[in-house]
């Protein structure tokens, strides 16, 4: 390992240490690179400390659903808005997960249909 | 612990020794700051890297490091290995060796520094890898360049070592627990992982500790005893065995450097295996270097099955109950009955005796449970008490009555007590009439105990039943020892599934050959071990931690009421401290004892010992061998309707000891069976052969593991015959084996008193112990030697030392008088008398301590010095020694 890899290999390190895991994976596109996943908070870093891994892309675009959110309160958030910003945040991330099913479910049917397609040529 | 003449009835008894008991208190730690719930995120998982390294070191007293190996794995792959050296330490020859022998062998070869900064930090750090070594707190101390006293709550008492001459590297901080376990652990560096950017978006990376994993100690926690490295990896079967060697501390040679690098290779390939070993349990919440011993190992599996602590579940529980419930511990029943003669026995012992009292008791539910309810049940328990017998504690419903406190004035009922028999500085715990105008707390169990060896009942002053509340919500089953079998909690009893699985794995076991054996033994044996490690000693597990200063806290004691003590040491109960269940089980265990003991007297049997899970029964002159067995099968057979498990049989269990051996191996022929006592936990089983000398079969090692073995077993006397079973067998080493053969020929032979020990000739040197430089006080004791010396020549922490134990010469034991002042401790002199008798008011947990000793530096060796120290405590270095010359 030269200087260049070993510095790499540090910054995956610190990475998978950011992460809290060996095997990251962004939870709903999949995506495995290190370099593109990044710790979300489901609440908002104001109101609760979850973090789910998600790709940039996607973390984007939960990221951007949460600017939709009401605005805190104040300093120290009452326990009741930080529920209400978790579910906030699930709903978000479920919505996105629900069409990352669709896409999936679209994907394998079309995949399926392929597939029988050219075993009928053949 | 006392012993006493085999008991007749109340009036029988004569005189009373007047002794202060002392009551087990509790003293609940400070509740713990609110930590913030970003700091107790823990993400310090480790990655596939790992670096395993050992060290060579002088052999004077410094020890200071030679050279050392290194390996760098990357998952299974070996990615780097290399020597480094102290160019210190090694001749400009001994480095060109090195030099050629990594230029043969393909290595790297770097100096001390450059290992530490670029290999234990560069990359072991960097990438968060593994460390493994066998004993790895001597090899850390060996690269170390300063050290000093640890700080933190956690590590307090142990040592930091400074390793790299960058300030900016963190510490490494060790904390030793015992001859097999050390915490170790780096320090906060000084340079944060996280930026401010990350910091202020929630990001924040809390402190890299590392992942230490020392070999001994995951393999005394897998296999429940020590090991050398060449022992585990004989014993583990691993593919590269450790070379022997007599080089250490001779010039360098290539064959030195092979046993070297042999030990590294040995160590990860005995890594390796106890990994996958671990891995077989499935704690997918535990790694392996959160592993210090077996009951960590029972803690994982808790915390895998969703089981959170009590305390955690409880936390209002009233230390008042807290004090009044730890008054009630005492440890297992130990004790001698028949000293230092040498009778027939039959030794028995129970079949898993704290996992069978828990199971019997049905204490399951209590560690699954929310917490605990109480209630007063003063009545039912005295018409319990009246009415039990025998036959009602043959009945396992009745085993689950026993959940229960009870306030006694005791009046001649036998309890155990612990108090200062002896002259000795310890409490000992003995089962004794007692008398005590001050009501004590009991076990139901103990209560009951009492009536069977006395007759009577005890006189009940108050009873408190206890009950479990509803169970956790999230519990979950797992699969245990790596094999099919899954447990449930919530319907299960953990202890009972565990014993019942591995008495299936042992029937299997018979049939079983080639590598499915190995399998199923080592299933056998982890069970074994979970189950022990689970069914008592983390109820009761209390960790000692020195205190930054002296401190006030608040003590409970029998009578519920509060009292301030000064402490300098603290107690902070282990993460499943439950001490109800342990006084509960341990309280079972004496009465099964107490059961045994009327049952022997009952078919005229005597007994000569008994120690916690066991006792060995004496044949009474008048009853012929044969009479004998069928009266202790009938003891044994009592017990049939308590045993718990599927496979049915008695609890109590006539021991492979008893049988004849043939070729080293058990038969199923009874063969006479002869004991020698000498106190609690010392004692020898034994036959004897036709010429009349002894053929041991098991003995006790207690008091001996001190001292380091005076010959090695090559030289063992040719005069003593070789042990005719496996020494692991007979439970002790061949030097302590041969001690004991002596003992028993001087007691056959009518001389006890007169062992001869003219039989090696090592044994008219002094006895000498290891000592280890474990923690900055034991360390101090090098202070003066250290002054002035540059720190390579330093005695340093994880040193080994011998001391030796020298005859008395100017004054025989009974001139020895240990004493505490009476005089009580006060921060000033207000209030003092004035004709110079001692303070004694208030509660005097401290008392004065004037002047120095031969501790002290010469300042203090003046009579106005004035110091205090702990009632409690007994040190050599505290009171008074009178010497006298010895008379012939």
């Amino acid at each position: 390992m030269n200087d260049r890899e070993k510095e790499q290999e540090r910054r995956k390190q610190r990475a998978f240490e950011r992460l809290g895991t060996n095997n990251p994976r962004c939870v709903h596109c999949g995506e495995k690179d290190w370099r593109t996943l990044e710790p979300h908070h489901l609440a908002g870093k104001d109101f609760d400390d979850f973090k789910a891994i998600e790709c940039r892309n996607c973390h984007r675009k939960l990221s951007d659903a949460q600017k939709d959110h009401p605005k805190k309160s104040s300093s120290s958030p009452d326990p009741m808005e930080c529920i209400g910003h978790f579910l906030l945040g699930l709903a978000d991330f479920l919505v996105l997960l629900i069409e990352k099913l669709r896409e999936f479910g679209a994907d394998l049917i079309a995949r399926a249909n392929r597939s029988r397609k050219s075993e009928v040529r053949s | 612990m006392k012993t006493r003449k085999p008991r007749q009835t109340v009036s029988d008894r004569v005189r009373h020794d007047k002794l202060e008991a002392h009551i087990r208190a509790f003293v609940p730690p400070p509740k713990p700051r609110k930590l913030s719930r970003k700091r107790r995120q823990n993400s310090n998982n480790q990655s596939d890297w790992a670096l395993v390294y050992d060290t060579e070191s002088t052999t004077d007293a410094a020890q200071s490091l030679r050279f050392g190996v290194y390996q760098v794995y990357n998952g299974q792959q070996l990615h780097e290995q290399g020597i480094f050296y102290d160019p210190d330490t090694l001749s400009a020859s001994e480095q060109s060796l090195l030099q050629a022998y990594v230029a043969k062998h393909g290595f790297k070869l770097r100096t001390k520094a450059e290992f530490v900064d670029e290999i234990f930090y560069g990359t072991a750090y960097d990438l968060r890898a593994t460390i493994v070594g066998f004993n790895l707190p001597f090899d850390l101390a060996r690269c170390a360049v300063r050290h000093g006293p640890a700080r933190g709550k956690t590590m307090r008492g142990g040592f930091t070592l400074q390793l790299s001459e960058d300030g900016y590297k963190p510490r490494v901080q060790l904390k030793h627990i015992s001859a097999r376990n050390a915490l170790i652990q780096f320090t906060k560096p000084r340079r944060r992982l996280d930026t401010r950017r990350m910091r202020k978006q929630g990001m924040d990376i809390p402190p890299r500790r590392g992942a230490f994993i020392d070999v001994k100690t995951i393999a005394a926690a897998h296999f429940s005893r020590s090991f050398t490295l060449g022992e585990l990896a004989e014993f583990s079967g691993i593919r590269h065995r450790k070379l022997s060697t007599d080089e250490h501390g001779g010039p360098l040679t290539e064959a030195y450097i092979d046993y070297a690098v042999r030990d590294v290779l040995a160590t990860w390939e005995c890594h390796c295996l106890l990994s996958e070993k671990f891995d077989t349990h499935g704690l997918s919440q535990s790694r392996l270097s959160q592993i210090l011993s077996e009951a960590s190992l029972g803690k994982a599996h808790l915390k895998e099955m969703g089981i959170r602590p009590w305390r955690e579940m409880q936390p209002d529980f009233p230390d008042r109950l807290n004090g009044i419930i730890m008054s009630t511990y005492y440890g297992g029943r130990a004790e001698v009955h028949l000293r230092r003669v040498n009778p027939l026995v039959v030794y028995c012992d129970f079949l898993s005796m704290y996992p069978s009292a828990c199971t019997l008791m049905h204490l399951w539910p209590f560690v699954i449970a929310k917490g605990i309810k109480w209630r007063e049940n003063t009545k039912e328990v005295r018409k319990i008490l009246k009415h039990i017998d025998l036959d009602e504690l043959q009945k396992p419903k009745t085993w689950k009555k026993l959940k229960t406190l009870i306030q006694v004035l005791p009046d001649d009922d036998i309890f155990p007590v612990r108090a200062n028999y002896g002259s000795g500085p310890q409490a000992t715990i003995g089962l004794n009439y007692v008398k005590s105008r001050t009501p004590l707390w009991y076990t139901l169990a103990d209560c009951i105990a009492s009536k069977l060896l006395t007759g009577k009942c005890p006189k009940i002053q108050r009873a408190i039943t206890f009950e479990p509340k509803e169970a956790q919500d999230d519990l979950k089953p797992m699969t245990i020892a790596g094999g099919d079998h899954r447990v449930d909690p919530r319907s299960d009893d953990f202890f009972k599934c565990i014993i019942d699985r591995r008495n299936e794995v042992k029937e299997k076991l018979k049939s079983a050959t080639g590598p499915a054996r190995d399998r199923l033994d080592s299933e056998q044996l982890a069970l074994k071990i979970l189950a022990n490690a689970t069914s008592y000693g983390i109820f009761v597990e209390l960790n000692v931690e020195e205190l930054e200063d002296r401190e006030q806290r608040l003590c409970y004691g029998p009578n519920g009421k509060p009292f301030p003590i000064w402490t300098t040491k603290g107690e902070e109960p282990g993460r499943y401290f439950h001490p109800l269940l342990a006084t509960l089980i341990t309280g079972a265990a004496r009465l099964m004892l107490a059961i045994t003991e009327t049952l022997a007297i009952k078919h005229g049997l005597n007994w000569a010992f008994c120690d916690t899970d066991s006792m060995a029964f004496a044949k009474p002159e008048t009853m012929d061998q044969r009479q004998f067995v069928d009266a202790v099968q009938k003891v044994c057979d009592w017990f049939v309707p308590l045993n718990p498990y599927n496979k049915k049989g008695s609890l109590l269990k006539i021991e492979d000891a008893n049988y004849q051996l043939r070729n080293g191996k058990r038969t199923n022929k009874f063969a006479p069976l002869y004991c020698l006592a000498i106190s609690a936990k010392r004692y020898v089983l034994f036959n004897l052969n036709q010429q009349g000398r002894p053929i041991i079969r098991k003995a006790s090692a207690h008091g001996l593991g001190q001292y380091l073995a005076p010959y090695k077993d090559k030289d063992a006397p040719k005069s003593i015959p070789k042990p005719q079973t496996d020494l692991k067998t007979i439970g002790v080493d061949r030097w302590q084996y041969d001690l004991w053969y002596q003992i028993i020929c001087a007691v056959v032979d009518g001389h006890p008193d007169q062992v001869d020990l003219s039989y090696h000739p090592n044994l008219k040197l002094p006895a000498a112990c290891r000592y280890g430089a474990t923690s900055p006080r034991l360390l101090k004791w090098f202070e003066s030697y250290n002054k002035n010396r540059s720190y390579g020549d330093q005695v340093k922490p994880f040193n080994f030392m011998i001391a030796f134990q020298a005859k008395p010469i100017l004054a025989d034991d009974a001139d020895i008088e240990l004493v505490v002042p009476q005089d009580c401790y006060a921060d000033n002199y207000n209030q003092a008398s004035t004709n110079g008798s001692a303070r004694t008011d208030g509660d005097c947990p401290l008392r004065v301590v004037r002047g120095g000793s031969w501790t002290s530096p010469a300042r203090d060796l003046r009579s106005a010095t004035r110091k205090w120290d702990s009632s409690t405590d007994r040190y050599n270095w505290l009171g008074f020694r009178i010497g006298r010359t010895l008379s012939q």
